[in-house]
């Protein structure tokens, strides 16, 4: 692909201050630790891994809404990383979220085409009947009737609300959305359809989606490229068919043997079962962070961290045995 | 061993395996504002032993009720038991004094949900309330009961867990927090567990652990389990049979290949075409996820006839008036649909 990247980043790192005890020392929770990836326009990029990896601070640094620690984030080839929040206004209308919950994330005293309707104000795009008609074309393009507009969000149902979102986001025609969990907290049978509407709109509009999930088989579905986290690292990321038929990290193949599967006939299928729980990423193990529960780690993982290595097909892997069996 | 058999109506006659517990026409109200909502509407079946049932619903489908009201456990006093019986070991648990319960609860039936961190005293260190049960069910003295929770943490993979012990749950992680609840909910060799959700807040590779332990544990000890989940795939690892719930009603039942190769029922099929299945993914946007349109009724505007019809592609005015009855389309395999014969089997 030649295209520019909407979004870059590079060894992106977000550290939060723990407390150490009244006098023991500071100490840093490295949620996110070097992260570097690109989202091109059309693409959607899944961020993928088990809670507390770090992906959705990955999600929220690139927000602003903490400040990345080191590294920069490129938005259209810009480095936003330095600029304050008053800057940010023109760089949110081209990047906007969609959270998981849609309870908590719509104000409850305000009519669904007033959220909507929000973000053309705040960046001065269209007011009075124009807005109006943005705000109903809207509503429409995510399966919404206009007519709804002067509902209150909590007339509508956890996946109406969803959609709601979706519009608000929408609204201002930005390049890139952020979608942190966006159906995880939704019925199966209301999944599917904010799903679809993700694809579609993605398609028709040529946006590029960072989406943030721990839904394997969703994932699956919906992206282009894959990059799985551990312990605030990538540890695999490449195009999505590679990560699912080929994946290499002993990490990415636990996960996806660990996925249950709707289909009873494949229940035989061979699985391999991690040890152990997640180490604490406050005093995360020497070397490589997956050495303690890894199927195939060796006396070197635990003495450095494994640089990433390029494989064929644009796949990348940061695994000490597998840049070796690449090499021989 | 008591038998309860007698109930025949929701079994294949195949499964001859003693019954070990057997729902009959349960109804649970809650009392609210206006009026009283029937949250489980004449919920039956036949627990075999050693037979993993799954129940899979949506929200407000009644699974999560049904199991409380097995328990004892319906708030009080919104909630309560309308009709019906809960026979396990002979006797009806529906009619059980509170006193009478709390003796049955732990060594006769055990119950895991979905939140381990609200289901655990946060002042009582993981010891105390590990070796509670053990004391009260099986009249162990502390030291025997504390010899019996170490055995139990080490069989679910607690690291150090004499050392362990004394730790309170907040020193936890998530994840062996669930797996000491599993822990205590078999410690007294329950003959059922019920367990609600009990994988949906942990993460897959975690899940896994947990599934692998009950089924050892069913294995090991014989024990029968219902488990109660939203999640098809988990469905379809764990369960021997499934009853699918809509709206407080029993829609579907049957053994698990049955269910997921040839749904009797619109609902349970568009729950199943609407999933993506890992590994089955074509060209990102080549093909749309099989949508159920509509939102599932609210328990106080239930359409009449069936509960499904308003969201059914199927649906006659026959549907819209009659509510269907539950009945063998095929031999051990059941469902309340009157179109169940126009249903495709899945590729």
């Amino acid at each position: 692909m030649t295209s520019t990247p909407i979004l870059e980043l590079n060894a992106l790192v977000k550290r939060f201050p723990v407390k150490g005890g009244l006098f023991g020392p500071k100490k840093f929770l490295s949620a996110v630790n070097g992260v570097s990836l690109q989202i091109r326009p059309g693409e959607t990029l899944a961020l993928v891994g088990e809670s507390g990896c770090g992906k959705s601070t990955v999600g929220k640094t690139i927000m602003k809404l903490h400040d990345p620690s080191e590294g920069s984030i490129l938005i259209d080839g810009r480095d936003i990383a330095p600029l304050s929040r008053a800057r940010m206004k023109p760089v949110w209308r081209k990047v906007q979220t969609i959270f998981q919950d849609p309870f908590s994330s719509l104000n409850p005293r305000m009519t669904a085409g007033a959220i909507v309707g929000e973000p053309l104000t705040i960046h001065g795009l269209a007011s009075g009947a124009e807005k109006d008609r943005v705000v109903a074309e809207t509503f429409r393009k995510v399966g919404l009737r206009p007519d709804q507009m002067s509902r209150f969000a909590h007339e509508f149902s956890g996946g109406q609300r969803q959609r709601l979102s979706i519009a608000r986001a929408l609204v201002v025609k930005p390049d890139l959305i952020i979608a942190d969990e966006p159906v995880s907290a939704l019925d199966v049978s209301i999944q599917a359809s904010v799903i679809n509407l993700l694809i579609r709109l993605q398609k028709e509009m040529g946006l590029a989606m960072l989406f943030i999930s721990h839904d394997m088989s969703v994932v699956e579905h919906i992206s282009h490229r894959v990059a799985v986290m551990y312990l605030g690292r990538l540890v695999e990321s490449g195009p999505r068919d590679e990560i699912f038929r080929n994946p290499k990290h002993p990490y990415t193949q636990a996960l996806l043997s660990a996925v249950p599967i709707a289909d009873p006939t494949s229940r035989d299928r061979q699985r391999i079962v991690l040890k152990g729980d997640v180490p604490s990423p406050i005093d995360p193990p020497s070397g490589c962070p997956f050495r303690t529960r890894c199927p195939i780690a060796e006396d070197g993982c635990a003495r450095a961290m494994p640089d990433t290595t390029l494989l064929p097909s644009d796949h990348r892997v940061a695994c000490h045995v597998r840049a070796r069996e690449a090499v021989a | 061993m008591n038998d309860v058999a007698e109930t025949e109506h929701t079994v294949p006659a195949a499964d001859s395996r003693e019954t070990v517990l057997s729902v009959q026409d349960l109804s649970t109200e809650f009392r609210g504002k206006k009026g009283s909502v029937r949250a489980v509407d004449g919920m039956s079946f036949d627990l075999k032993k050693g037979e993993i049932l799954s129940i899979v619903g949506e929200s407000g489908s009644g699974k999560s009720v049904t199991s409380l009201s097995i328990m004892g456990l319906l708030p009080y006093p919104t909630g309560h038991i309308a009709e019906g019986r809960i026979l396990f070991e002979g006797r009806d648990l529906a009619t059980l004094s509170d006193r009478e319960m709390r003796k049955l609860r732990g060594a006769g039936l055990s119950m895991i949900f979905q939140e381990p961190l609200t289901s655990l005293n946060p002042v009582l260190s993981i010891g105390r309330q590990m070796t509670e049960g053990i004391i009260q069910h099986l009249g162990l003295s502390r030291e025997e009961a504390k010899k019996r929770a170490i055995e139990m943490m080490r069989r679910v993979s607690i690291p150090a867990p004499e050392a362990r012990l004394k730790d309170y749950p907040h020193q936890y992680s998530g994840g062996m927090l669930q797996r000491i609840m599993i822990a205590i909910s078999m410690s007294c060799d329950p003959r059922i567990l019920i367990a609600d959700e009990p994988t949906t807040a942990l993460d897959v590779t975690i899940q896994a652990q947990i599934l692998e332990l009950m089924r050892n544990l069913r294995d090991r000890t014989g024990a029968s389990i219902v488990l109660i989940t939203h999640d098809m795939g988990v469905v379809a690892e764990m369960a021997d049979r499934v009853i699918v719930m809509y709206c407080g009603r029993k829609v579907e039942e049957g053994r698990v290949d049955r269910i997921f190769a040839r749904p009797k029922h619109p609902y349970t099929l568009g729950l199943l075409r609407s999933l993506p299945v890992l590994g089955h993914a074509g060209p990102v946007g080549s093909a749309e996820l099989a949508e159920i349109p509509g939102v599932v009724p609210s328990l106080d505007a239930l359409p009449p006839g069936c509960r499904f019809s308003d969201r059914c592609r199927f649906a006659t005015d026959r549907c819209r008036a009659e509510n269907p009855p539950f009945e063998e389309a095929e031999p051990g395999h059941f469902t309340a649909c009157w179109h169940s014969e126009k249903l495709e089997p899945l590729a």
